[in-house]
């Protein structure tokens, strides 16, 4: 026979845990919350109303939705510009047919997407020796090493700061609208970017073939491009091309700040209530951007 | 007696964090002479490697490299390595690179930097990679990736790697830990045999007290980061190693 102190225990027993202990902090802790929380909620209802949300203006329309709506689904696609009768229109200087809105685009597009490969390719040249500098077990036990390594730091984290819009107002300003400040104000902030990817794929390397290296009397420099290049090689290019995507879309928006490209004109056609024109602009835009989409996801699938 | 290639003494080592890896080694070794280095984990056979080619540096005591002190300066201890080859239990070659390459690297230490950058070997350095490459029966992998290696085989290219720089030392830290007892065999075999044809010295640091006897024309056996036994394979008894590994050594 077991002994008393050998019991199982019973299945159906109910477990009463000991009173946690509730002390003055607890409770003042436990109000701080609830104040929190309440003060929040206030806040949440009041956003609604600033932002004048309200789903019956959305489906009346608020001024003319019913012409916007039939112009987004109408766009512009005109290859010739033709005058109100549906005459077209000559070049005053060469005579020739004045081009449409869809070459004005295509064209608009283009440089919408050489200023984001111009853009990415400057951040990528200046990223990449950069980032050596800026990741920790490379600069780490010397005094030179952690100055590097801290202001590199600093000034990726600055331009990450910046969202590229903000940077593109300023350049606008300093060197006048047109593609050039777009191409500053992406390559700085993707500088700030991939800055940090790339530092953090040197600092997540094998150290084994570093070492390896080492012992073959390999000069500093010549340490990391053996032993540590091949390694985040794949990975440098994969982030660039990453890159590369996403400026495609963002110079889209800094044309709308002055900074050339499609952006500037889809801009344009709103304030002026030229919807089936702004409507050529995003399927444009839709279209280039999911080709793009697909090419780059291709590309980086085969660098891996 | 002909000049040592390495000669410590009164070497020690306490890392960062107030371990101590090391105490008072007087270590040396001979021109093609093979030393067997034993001991548990931890004993300090590693870090004895490591401070011989200046990966590490002592904290007491000199490290001499054909009478040289090794850790004078830093670009001195760059020049010794040139001249001392090392394998690891890892292997460490380099991902992404051909097995070809990966040899090569083995002159980083002689090419100059702008030679280096742009991956140009000379004809003379391409034909030495190619023999050494050859002498460890690996040629017909030339072209491949380490990774499509089988492990026997990627120790292998890091010996040629290492005889690349036409070493007069080769520190082998536990070249064949991670290997089956076979491809151990065949590995040692190789490396053995290399540097007894060609005069270089070697420093084994193995796990295998059976191997180390095999191998090695001595034995240093190391406990607590301080030389414990030194002498000839036969003189290695039971007592010994009961000693350096403990009273749960049983004969393996």
């Amino acid at each position: 026979m077991p002994t008393s102190e050998h019991k199982p225990p019973q299945p159906s027993a109910r477990i009463t845990p000991p009173q946690k202990p509730r002390t003055l902090r607890d409770s003042l802790w436990t109000g701080l919350k609830w104040t929190i929380t309440a003060l929040f909620l206030v806040y949440l209802i009041a956003s609604f109303q600033r932002t004048e949300f309200n789903f019956y203006t959305l489906i009346s329309g608020g001024k003319d939705i019913k012409r916007v709506m039939y112009d987004l689904v109408h766009p512009d696609l005109s290859w010739v510009e033709r005058d109100a009768d549906g005459e077209v229109v000559l070049s005053r200087k060469t005579g020739e047919p004045k081009p449409g809105t869809v070459p004005v685009l295509l064209d608009q597009m283009n440089e919408t997407v050489m200023m984001s490969l111009v853009g990415t390719l400057l951040s990528v040249l200046l990223s990449f020796p950069l980032s050596f500098l800026a990741a920790r077990n490379l600069t780490k036990g010397s005094a030179a090493g952690q100055l590097a390594y801290n202001s590199v730091r600093f000034i990726f984290n600055v331009l990450r700061a910046f969202p590229p819009i903000i940077l593109a107002i300023i350049f606008v300003f300093m060197v006048g609208p047109g593609p050039f400040p777009g191409v500053l104000a992406l390559a700085l902030h993707s500088i700030g970017m991939l800055g940090k990817l790339f530092s953090e794929a040197i600092e997540s390397v094998d150290l084994a073939p570093v070492e390896a290296v080492r012992a073959t009397g390999a000069s500093n420099n010549l340490i990391v491009w053996f032993g540590i290049l091949p390694q985040v090689l794949p990975q440098f290019v994969a982030f660039s091309l990453y890159r590369w995507d996403i400026n495609i879309r963002m110079s889209i928006i800094l044309g709308i700040v002055g900074a050339g490209g499609i952006g500037f004109l889809l801009d344009q056609y709103i304030r002026l209530f030229q919807y089936q024109k702004a409507s050529t602009c995003f399927l444009i835009i839709l279209v280039a951007v999911t080709i793009l989409d697909w090419g780059s996801s291709w590309l980086r699938e085969r660098m891996g | 007696m002909s000049e040592a290639v390495f000669q410590t003494t009164g070497l020690g080592l306490t890392y960062p964090d107030g371990t101590r890896a090391l105490s008072d080694v007087d270590f040396h070794i001979k021109p093609g002479e093979v030393v067997s280095v034993i001991g548990r984990s931890g004993a300090g056979k590693s870090t004895l490697l490591r401070c011989l080619n200046g990966l590490l540096v002592p904290t007491d005591g000199s490290v001499k490299f054909r009478g040289k002190e090794v850790h004078s300066s830093p670009e001195h201890a760059r020049t010794v390595r040139r001249d001392v080859g090392m394998i690891f239990q890892s292997f460490g070659l380099v991902p992404r690179v051909s097995v070809l390459n990966n040899v090569l690297i083995g002159r980083a230490g002689q090419v100059g930097l702008w030679r280096g950058l742009i991956y140009h070997w000379t004809d003379a350095e391409k034909q030495l990679a190619l023999r050494c490459l050859t002498r460890v029966e690996i040629l017909d992998q030339w072209h491949k990736r380490p990774r499509e290696l089988s492990g026997g085989q990627q120790q292998r290219v890091a010996i040629a790697r290492a005889l690349c720089q036409q070493p007069a030392v080769l520190l082998a830290d536990e070249p064949v830990s991670a290997l089956d007892p076979a491809t151990a065999r065949v590995v040692l075999d190789h490396a053995v045999r290399i540097c007894r044809e060609d005069g270089i010295a070697m420093i084994a640091n193995l796990h295998s007290v059976s191997l180390a006897k095999e191998y090695g024309d001595r034995i240093v056996a190391f406990k607590a980061g301080r030389v414990h036994f030194e002498g000839l394979p036969a003189e290695l008894t039971d007592d010994v190693l009961r000693e350096i590994y403990g009273e749960h050594y049983a004969d393996f």
